[in-house]
C-alpha cells in the first residue's frame, strides 16, 4: 500500500515538472518519450498498480467474493445434518420454515460485506495519511529559550559561526567572525555560493548555528523572543513575495497599527508611485488577483516600503537590483537610501560597485571570511576583493560581438596596410 | 428446497447430502474462475490502459501551442494528467464494469422470471427502474454539489500553497497568527461544504437503494396474496424472495461510486479538451535560404490586450540583432514569435525566406537555441540537464559545453560532480548556477539561430565576464536575437530595435543611436546613473 | 457502433478501454449469472 502511493507521489512530481519545463521540452525537441523522468514514473505506477492488484490482490478478491455470495453453501450441509433430527421430532415444517427464512435472508450479508469492505479501504487509506502527517509533525521546531533577553543597543555580531545544511559535505560557512557597530553599514561580498545569504539568513533564525552565535546588541538570537527578533530587525529578501491582499495591507503587515498616510508615505520613499498610478484602485488594488502582476522590480519596491515603514533599527538586506530593469534599478537604489539612514545595515551585495562607501566589506568564500576592511584598503591589499574588482570594472565595458564581424575589421585593415 | 417441501408433505424422504456435495462443490469452483476472470478485466486490465493515457495527454500537452499554456495554471494542467485521469481510472476499474453488467444480467433474470409470473415480476423489480430514474435525474444537483466541494477544497489548497510560498515573509512579518487564522477558518468552511455535500449526495444514493428494496415488501404482499387466492404456491413465492434480495447486489458497488461516475464526466470533459485543442501545423519541408529572420508588419494579442503592433525588423544572419525596451514594450514576445512557440495575428515573420508558420514547429525548432529568463531545469543529473540540448551528445561534447558556459568549475565540487542531481527545478544550485547550465543546454545544441533572453541577467559579476566571452566565440556566424535591459551588454551589437508599449520606435546601430537624442541614449543615461550610485 | 462512440466521448476511453470494457461487462453478467443460479438451486433441487 505505501509503495503504491510512493510510485502515485512519484508520478505526481514528475508530471508537475513536465508540465512546468514543456516550453524547454518543446524547444530542444524531446519527445515525453525521451523525457524519462516522467515516463519512468508512470510506467512504473502502472506496473506497479497491475502488479499490486494481480498478484496481491486478485486472489484473495475473488476468494472473498466467491465465498460471502456463496454463504448459502454452508447452510446445505448443516440443514441435511439437522433436517432428520427435526423429522423424528415431527418439527419438519416449522424447520423448513426457519431454514427458508435463513437462505433469503442470506442475501443481506454480501451486501453488508460489501460496505464493510469499503470502509476498511478508507481505515487503511486513513492510516497511511496519518502516518505521512506523523512524519511532518515530528519535525523539530526553532527552539524557544526561556530567557527571552532583550538586546542592549543595534549591533549586530557573529561570532565564530559555523553552520552546515542538512546532508551536505562541508560547511557553508566556518568559523565566521566580524562586528557590525551600531549605525554603521557592512556589506558581505564573495563569489556565488560563498556563504553571504546563509549568513544574513541566520539573523532571523531561519536556520541556527551549529557551533559559535550570532548576537544582537550582545544577546544571542537564541536567546531573544522570535517575535521581538523580527519586530527589532527588518528584512529584504532577493525574489521575495507579497501576500494576497491589497497592496496598502502588504505595506502594513510589518505595522499593523500604522495609518493610511505613514503607508502612503512609505511607498512614496520607496518610490512605488509609478506602481500606484498603474493600477485604477492605487494602493488599494489587490495583489494575486486576474490581471494584477508586478515585475520582479516592481515587488521589490513595495518590500522596501515595507522595510522603510518599519522603521526598524537594524536592517538585513539582500540587494537583488540585478534582475531588474534599468528604470527599476535607478528607483530602488534611491528608496535603498532612504532605507538605510541611521540604520544599522547588514548588506549582501551582488554588484562591486554598491559597497565602495560602507564602513567595512566581510568578503566571504567558501564559508570562510577571506578579508575585511574598507574598499580602498583592500583594493590595495591585491587579493580576492581587489580581483573581483577587477573583474567587475571589465564587466562593465564588455559587450556582446560577433568575433565574425571583428575578424572582418582586421582582414580589410590587414588588407589596408598590405 | 423442493426436496424438503415433498419430504414435508410426505410425497418423499428426506434428502440425502451427498449428490447436493457435489453440485456445490462445482459450483463454488465456477464462481471462482469466473470471479477472478471479472476481476481480471476490471482492475487487472485498467492500469495498461492508464498508462497510455497519460503518455497520450502527456504528448498532446507538448504538442500544443504556448498559448495554451498562458491562460492556464501549470497546477490546473498538471491536475488534469494527474487527478482526472485518476478518476478516471478509478470510475473505469470500479465502476463501468459493474455497472453495464449488472444492468444486463439484471434484464436477462427479469426475462426470465417474467415467464413464470408476471405479475411477481412487476411486483419485484418496478422500484429498480424508479431509483435509477431518481439517480439520474438528480445528477445535476449532485454534481454542483460536488463542484462546491472540489473549489473549497482548492481555496483551501491554494492557501497552503501561499503560505509555504511566503513563509519567510510571514515570520520577518509577525504575520503568523493571522495568516493561520485565515486557513483555520478555510478549512472550516471546507469542512462544512465536504459535510453538507456529502449528506446531500447521501440522501439520494441511500434513497435509491432504498426505494429498490421496497420492491421486496411489495413482492412479499403480492405473493401472498397470490397464494391466498390460489394463483400461485408456495415455491414461486420463495424463488422469487430468494431473487428479490439477491437481485440489488450487483448494484451495490456502483450506486455507491455513482457520484463519481457523475464527476468522472466532467475529467474526461477536461482531457477531451486537451485533445481538441488546435495544435499548430506545418510543412515538414523546411529549406531556408539563410538563416535572416524578418518581421514584417507583425501584430500580436494576447488576451485582447495589444502587446504587438506593426511591428518590422530584420535580423541578419551572422549578426547580433538586439531588441531593447522598458519591461512589457513586447521583447520577449518578438523572441517567443520569432520561434513560433505563439502563432502572430497578423503580418509575416520568416527565417532564410520561408514564412515561420507554414512550417511544423517541430522542424522549425531544429534551427533554434533559446536561453530563456526564467530557467527551467529538472530533477535529474546534471549531465542530463544539459545533454538536453542535443539527444544523443556525447559526454564529451557535453563537458565541452559546460566548459564554454563556465560551468565546469562549479559542476566539479558538487559531491557526485556531473552525475550530481540537482533536484526539482534546479534546486540545489544557486541562481547563477542554473542560468549557466541553461546557457550550456543552448550552446550544446549548436543551433545556427540563437535567442537569448535576459540569458545573463542572474550572474554576479566574474560569471558575466566569463560567460560573455565564451558566448561571444560560439556566437560567430549565427543570427543572434538578444534580448537585453543592460544597455552595456549591446552596446557592440550589430543592430540595435528600440521598442516602446508594442511598437518599434528605434532602429539602428549602438554607436549611431548613441550619438543622437533617442530613447536609447536616455536608457543608457539612466543606466550609467544607476551603475554609479553607491550606498 | 453508436454506443462505443458515446462512451468514448463521456468517458474518454480509449479503443483499447473500449474492448477491455466489453470484456468486464461480459465476465460480469457471467459472474452475476452464476452466483444468482447457484442461490437458485435451492429451489429446483
Amino acid at each position: 500500500m505505501q509503495k503504491y502511493q510512493e510510485a502515485l507521489d512519484a508520478m505526481s512530481k514528475t508530471g508537475t515538472e513536465y508540465v512546468r519545463g514543456i516550453p524547454v521540452v518543446k524547444v530542444f525537441q524531446q519527445t515525453v518519450y525521451s523525457f524519462t523522468a516522467f515516463k519512468k514514473t508512470i510506467d512504473a505506477y502502472s506496473d506497479y498498480a497491475t502488479e499490486f492488484t494481480t498478484k496481491g490482490c486478485r486472489l484473495p478478491q475473488s476468494l472473498n467474493l466467491t465465498f460471502t455470495e456463496g454463504v448459502f453453501t454452508l447452510f446445505v450441509p448443516v440443514a441435511f445434518f439437522l433436517a432428520p433430527g427435526a423429522m423424528a421430532k415431527g418439527n419438519l415444517a416449522s424447520f423448513v420454515v426457519d431454514f427458508a427464512f435463513y437462505a433469503i435472508f442470506s442475501a443481506v450479508i454480501s451486501t453488508a460485506l460489501a460496505k464493510i469492505m469499503f470502509m476498511t479501504n478508507g481505515l487503511m487509506t486513513a492510516k497511511e495519511a496519518l502516518n505521512r502527517i506523523q512524519d511532518i509533525m515530528n519535525v523539530p521546531e526553532v527552539e524557544v529559550s526561556k530567557s527571552q533577553k532583550k538586546p542592549n543597543n543595534n549591533e549586530i555580531v557573529f561570532d565564530h559561526v559555523t553552520f552546515t545544511y542538512e546532508g551536505a559535505n562541508h560547511p557553508a560557512l566556518s568559523d565566521v567572525s566580524f562586528r557590525v557597530p551600531a549605525g554603521s553599514t557592512i556589506a558581505l561580498v564573495g563569489p556565488s555560493g560563498g556563504g553571504k545569504t546563509t549568513a544574513a539568513s541566520l539573523i532571523p533564525r531561519f536556520m541556527d548555528v551549529e557551533k559559535g552565535s550570532v548576537q544582537i546588541g550582545g544577546v544571542n538570537v537564541k536567546d531573544m523572543d522570535v517575535h521581538k527578533l523580527m519586530d527589532q530587525v527588518a528584512f529584504v529578501f532577493q525574489s521575495g513575495k507579497l501576500f494576497k491582499m491589497s497592496i496598502l495591507e502588504n505595506v502594513k503587515a510589518s505595522k499593523p497599527d500604522a495609518s493610511r498616510q505613514q503607508v502612503l508615505d512609505a511607498l512614496e520613499a520607496a518610490q512605488c508611485k509609478d506602481i500606484l498610478e498603474k493600477f485604477p484602485e492605487g494602493a488599494d488594488t489587490v495583489i494575486g488577483s486576474k490581471g494584477i502582476h508586478l515585475s520582479g522590480g516592481e515587488t521589490q519596491r513595495i518590500l522596501l516600503a515595507r522595510a522603510i515603514l518599519k522603521d526598524a533599527p537594524i536592517v538585513v538586506l539582500d540587494e537583488a537590483t540585478a534582475f531588474a530593469d534599468p528604470e527599476n534599478e535607478v528607483l530602488i537604489q534611491k528608496a535603498f537610501e532612504n532605507l538605510a539612514k541611521d540604520k544599522t545595515v547588514l548588506m549582501v551585495a551582488h554588484r562591486l560597485s554598491t559597497v565602495t562607501n560602507a564602513d567595512c566589506i566581510v568578503v566571504l568564500d567558501k564559508g570562510k571570511v577571506v578579508e575585511s576592511g574598507r574598499h580602498e584598503e583592500l583594493r590595495m591589499k591585491g587579493g580576492l576583493y581587489a580581483h573581483m574588482w577587477d573583474d567587475y570594472k571589465k564587466g562593465l565595458s564588455w559587450k556582446i560581438e560577433n568575433s565574425d564581424t571583428k575578424g572582418k575589421q582586421t582582414k580589410s585593415m590587414e588588407r589596408e596596410a598590405s | 428446497m423442493k426436496d424438503f417441501m415433498e419430504a414435508l408433505t410426505g410425497k418423499a424422504d428426506l434428502p440425502k447430502l451427498a449428490n447436493y456435495l457435489l453440485l456445490l462443490g462445482i459450483f463454488l469452483v465456477v464462481s471462482l474462475v469466473t470471479h477472478i476472470q471479472q476481476y481480471t478485466n476490471t482492475y487487472g486490465s485498467v492500469y495498461a490502459k492508464v498508462k497510455d493515457v497519460r503518455m497520450n495527454l502527456a504528448e498532446s500537452l507538448r504538442k500544443l501551442p504556448l498559448s495554451f499554456f498562458g491562460k492556464r495554471d501549470i497546477a490546473d494542467l498538471t491536475e488534469t494528467i494527474m487527478g482526472d485521469v485518476n478518476t478516471l481510472e478509478h470510475v473505469w476499474s470500479h465502476v463501468l464494469g459493474y455497472l453495464y453488467g449488472a444492468y444486463i444480467s439484471t434484464a436477462v433474470i427479469a426475462i426470465g422470471l417474467l415467464f413464470m409470473s408476471w405479475q411477481l415480476t412487476i411486483a419485484a423489480l418496478w422500484a429498480v427502474p424508479v431509483a435509477f430514474m431518481l439517480l439520474f435525474g438528480t445528477r445535476k444537483l449532485v454534481m454542483s454539489r460536488s463542484a462546491r466541494t472540489r473549489k473549497a477544497a482548492l481555496t483551501v489548497s491554494d492557501s497552503m500553497q501561499e503560505m509555504l510560498e511566503c513563509a519567510r515573509e510571514i515570520r520577518v512579518t509577525n504575520k503568523e497568527a493571522d495568516f493561520l487564522k485565515q486557513f483555520n477558518e478555510k478549512v472550516d468552511t471546507h469542512e462544512r461544504v465536504t459535510l453538507s455535500g456529502e449528506l446531500f449526495t447521501g440522501i439520494f444514493v441511500n434513497g435509491a437503494s432504498v426505494i429498490m428494496r421496497l420492491g421486496m415488501a411489495t413482492t412479499i404482499l403480492a405473493g401472498t396474496s397470490m397464494i391466498l387466492a390460489g394463483t400461485a404456491d408456495f415455491m414461486i413465492l420463495f424463488m422469487f424472495l430468494m431473487v428479490i434480495t439477491r437481485i440489488y447486489a450487483p448494484f451495490d458497488q456502483s450506486l455507491a461510486l455513482i457520484a463519481e461516475m457523475f464527476m468522472s464526466q466532467v475529467s474526461a470533459g477536461r482531457i477531451r479538451e486537451i485533445y481538441d485543442t488546435p495544435v499548430a501545423t506545418g510543412s515538414e519541408d523546411f529549406e531556408p535560404k539563410g538563416h535572416d529572420i524578418v518581421f514584417d508588419k507583425v501584430s500580436f494579442a494576447y488576451e485582447d490586450e495589444g502587446v504587438l503592433k506593426n511591428v518590422s525588423f530584420t535580423a541578419k544572419e551572422g549578426e547580433v540583432t538586439a531588441l531593447v525596451g522598458a519591461s512589457g514594450s513586447g521583447k520577449s514576445t518578438c523572441a517567443r514569435l520569432a520561434a513560433r512557440l505563439w502563432d502572430a495575428r497578423s503580418g509575416k515573420i520568416t527565417l532564410g525566406g520561408v514564412d515561420v508558420q507554414t512550417v511544423d514547429p517541430e522542424v522549425l525548432l531544429r534551427d533554434y537555441s533559446v536561453v530563456f529568463q526564467d530557467v527551467t531545469l529538472f530533477d535529474d543529473t546534471v549531465m542530463e540537464n544539459i545533454r538536453l540540448g542535443k539527444r544523443d551528445a556525447s559526454d564529451a561534447e557535453v563537458l565541452a559545453a559546460a566548459k564554454a558556459a563556465n560551468c565546469d568549475e562549479f559542476i566539479r565540487n558538487l559531491p557526485q560532480g556531473y552525475l550530481t542531481n540537482i533536484g526539482e527545478n534546479g534546486s540545489k544550485l544557486s541562481g547563477g548556477e542554473r542560468q549557466r547550465i541553461s546557457i550550456a543546454r543552448a550552446l550544446l545544441k549548436n543551433a545556427p539561430v540563437v535567442i537569448l533572453d535576459e540569458a545573463t541577467a542572474s550572474l554576479d559579476v566574474e560569471n558575466e565576464t566569463r560567460v560573455q566571452g565564451a558566448l561571444t566565440r560560439l556566437l560567430a556566424g549565427k543570427t543572434v536575437l538578444v534580448i537585453a535591459h543592460r544597455m552595456r551588454t549591446i552596446e557592440n551589437a550589430d543592430k540595435v530595435v528600440v521598442m516602446n508599449d508594442g511598437r518599434v520606435v528605434e532602429i539602428g546601430s549602438p554607436a549611431d543611436l548613441k550619438t543622437r537624442k533617442t530613447e536609447f541614449a536616455h536608457m543608457l543615461q539612466l543606466q550609467t546613473e544607476s551603475a554609479n550610485w553607491v550606498i | 457502433m453508436k454506443f462505443s462512440e458515446k462512451m468514448k466521448q463521456t468517458y474518454a476511453l480509449t479503443d483499447v478501454g473500449i474492448r477491455n470494457m466489453k470484456k468486464a461487462v461480459f465476465w460480469t453478467v457471467i459472474v452475476n449469472l452464476v452466483v444468482m443460479g447457484g442461490q437458485e438451486s435451492y429451489i429446483s433441487l
